[in-house]
């Protein structure tokens, strides 16, 4: 990227680009690689399977199935699963609820609170990992104690503790889960913008009077998007296991909602009588977080910039 | 040397200040009052009772105060007494973390057992199929929730083919000196708790191992006419195990969060299950009490993995 060519004719306009903008190069590189791999492109194709299934959730469950995931059947418990009714194809628990209607909706559910919590970790660890690597010195040095701090409480007894004392409604215990876990994106910002900061546009936009925030969203920010996104996935796939490992123990998202960590809370009791209920949900997991971290490892490939030719 | 400890050592102080202090207002922030769960279920208390036992414990100063008075006495390794159990935290949690400390090594152990000759073969097979598969392997597994490995093991191993035990931590009627029953109950607890390092261990070592691989000095050992096998062990071992110090150091914080879940699972008195019936109880100083010292020996796990590293890499302590 060069700021002004020597050749160029344009009139002198120190903050524009004369070659391709860096968001333009970042979607073309990710479409090179996906074309490229047939595994990422699996792991692609899967994973907006499952967020069209969590979209349509309610329209599948309500027109096609014509089931709701709380409906309590109690002539139907632990039906096992069989190939009549769409509705009994996973089977049903002990409340007589069918699984595969709460499977999708737990997929709903989880997806919608880790993209919620994902959102928050964005947010806070870019704004204050770009202001710590922006402006150094003091600042720096109370965000790496925060951060220190926060990475040495184990996150999962963190949100036992918080889970238990205030009690939150799923979207309160998202912002919670948000709060502790943005320092693994602050740390990856804050590298990037240690480095960024003496890029020589940065320079040169501060030579000319722009303002830092001016300099911060409209330089640097930009160049953290390769970053950002590659740590998207990742993120995303950790608080999904997370969430479904404190939904399991009865502290995240609460029944009658269905989480796929609470529809194994009480599979562990019916091992002998209905094994079927420990196996959907997990295998759920295991694959959305496998093709998360598949897509996650894909885009950095494909963003790393010591990788591009 | 001893100033890098005592520098390290310094540095440790304001995290383990910050701890306390994220301890500490969590739970006076939360709604409810302690004194709330202290006299839960004692009826016939006035609540003119209730204040004297407020002003008693020391509810009704500020904030500030409190957390004061609640700092020194930690630094006195006072951290109260249990609101149910009424016998001191300290003893509780010290009482159980030898069985915590039990898992988590054998954890670490194992990680290392299987998770580094795993690395080690895929480098030196890189692009073979075998390397493939142990990818695929150490994603699937740090893919794999813990909690629900935890059940399907127990449902193969313990219901279906009956050979190791679903929970404890030794027979009771052996009473705990059988070694190859205590053993039996480890195994499965220890190695799930032990799957997300493995996966993190093997691929880092993996890289590691390629990248020694491609060094000046192991050029010149095979030039030299050194077997592969010497050129390993003697060369590259050493390199491109060093990183690896820290890799264990930043596992525990992982470990003890894990251990909680894991605990839970195969029913192992443990400090992490202590926790969580705790938390479930609203008994708040033990679940303080918890937090702290959990997250003091991370803080101590990231303090020795670095000293360790200074020890072995000479060029570190002088930085």
């Amino acid at each position: 990227m060069q700021l002004m060519s020597p050749n160029s004719t344009s009139s002198l306009t120190p903050n524009t680009f004369n070659g391709p903008h860096p968001l333009k190069s970042v979607v073309n590189a990710i479409i090179r690689t996906v074309s490229r791999d047939p595994a990422l492109a699996i792991g692609c194709i899967i994973i907006l399977l499952l967020l069209l299934t969590a979209l349509s959730a309610p329209l599948i469950s309500g027109i096609v199935l014509d089931h709701s995931p709380e409906a309590i059947d109690l002539d139907n418990i632990l039906r096992q699963p069989s190939a009549g009714p769409a509705v009994w194809w996973l089977g049903s628990d002990e409340y007589g609820r069918s699984q595969l209607v709460r499977l999708i909706y737990g997929g709903r559910v989880s997806l919608f609170f880790s993209a919620l919590v994902v959102t928050i970790n964005l947010t806070l660890g870019v704004a204050i990992g770009m202001i710590a690597g922006y402006y150094r010195g003091r600042i720096d040095d109370v965000v790496n104690w925060i951060i220190t701090t926060l990475v040495s409480i184990p996150a999962v007894i963190l949100l036992i503790a918080m889970a238990v004392l205030f009690r939150p409604s799923p979207v309160a215990l998202a912002f919670f889960f948000g709060l502790i876990s943005w320092t693994g994106v602050a740390r990856l910002v804050r590298g990037q913008t240690f480095s960024l900061r003496e890029r020589e546009y940065v320079t040169a936009a501060y030579a000319s009077g722009a303002r830092d925030l001016r300099i911060m969203l409209r330089h640097i920010a930009p160049n953290l998007a390769p970053i950002i996104i590659t740590i998207t996935g990742i993120d995303v796939a950790s608080v999904i296991l997370t969430e479904s490992a404190l939904s399991y123990l009865g502290l995240g998202i609460q029944p009658p909602t269905p989480s796929w960590g609470n529809m194994l809370t009480n599979a562990g009791s019916y091992l002998f009588r209905a094994g079927w209920l420990v196996v959907p949900p997990g295998v759920c997991i295991t694959l959305t977080v496998l093709c998360l971290y598949i897509i996650g490892d894909g885009l950095r490939d494909a963003l790393d910039p010591r990788l591009r030719r | 040397m001893a100033s890098y400890i005592a520098r390290r050592l310094l540095f440790s102080i304001p995290t383990i200040i910050g701890i306390t202090i994220v301890s500490f207002l969590l739970v006076h922030l939360a709604p409810g009052d302690p004194i709330d769960v202290f006299v839960f279920g004692t009826s016939g208390l006035s609540p003119e009772d209730i204040a004297r036992l407020r002003s008693q414990l020391g509810l009704d100063r500020p904030i500030p105060i409190q957390y004061i008075d609640w700092l020194s006495k930690l630094l006195r390794f006072d951290f109260g007494a249990s609101f149910f159990a009424h016998e001191p935290v300290s003893s509780m949690v010290f009482d159980r973390m030898g069985n915590t400390l039990q898992l988590t090594i054998t954890s670490l152990a194992l990680s290392l057992l299987i998770g580094i000759p795993l690395g080690v073969f895929a480098a030196l097979n890189a692009g073979s199929v075998w390397d493939h598969i142990s990818r695929v392997l150490a994603v699937a597994g740090s893919a794999i929730p813990q909690f629900w490995l935890g059940l399907v093991c127990i449902l193969v191993f313990s219901l279906w083919l009956r050979v190791l035990p679903s929970g404890g931590m030794y027979n009771l009627s052996s009473g705990g000196t059988d070694l190859i029953d205590r053993l039996r109950h480890l195994i499965l607890p220890a190695l799930v708790l032990s799957t997300t390092s493995i996966a993190i261990f093997s691929r880092f070592i993996r890289a590691e191992t390629l990248e020694a691989l491609r060094q000046d000095y192991v050029r010149t050992a095979h030039a030299k006419g050194l077997s592969q096998n010497i050129v390993l062990t003697r060369h590259v071992a050493k390199n491109a195990l060093i990183p690896i110090i820290t890799l264990l150091g930043g596992s525990l914080e992982r470990l003890f969060g894990g251990a909680v879940v894991v605990e839970t699972i195969f029913s192992w008195p443990g400090m992490g299950r202590m926790g969580f019936d705790a938390a479930i109880q609203r008994d708040y100083p033990v679940l303080m009490g918890l937090i702290v010292i959990s997250s003091v020996l991370v803080v101590l796990g990231y303090l020795i993995a670095d000293i360790a590293y200074a020890w072995i890499d000479p060029r570190i302590k002088h930085s």
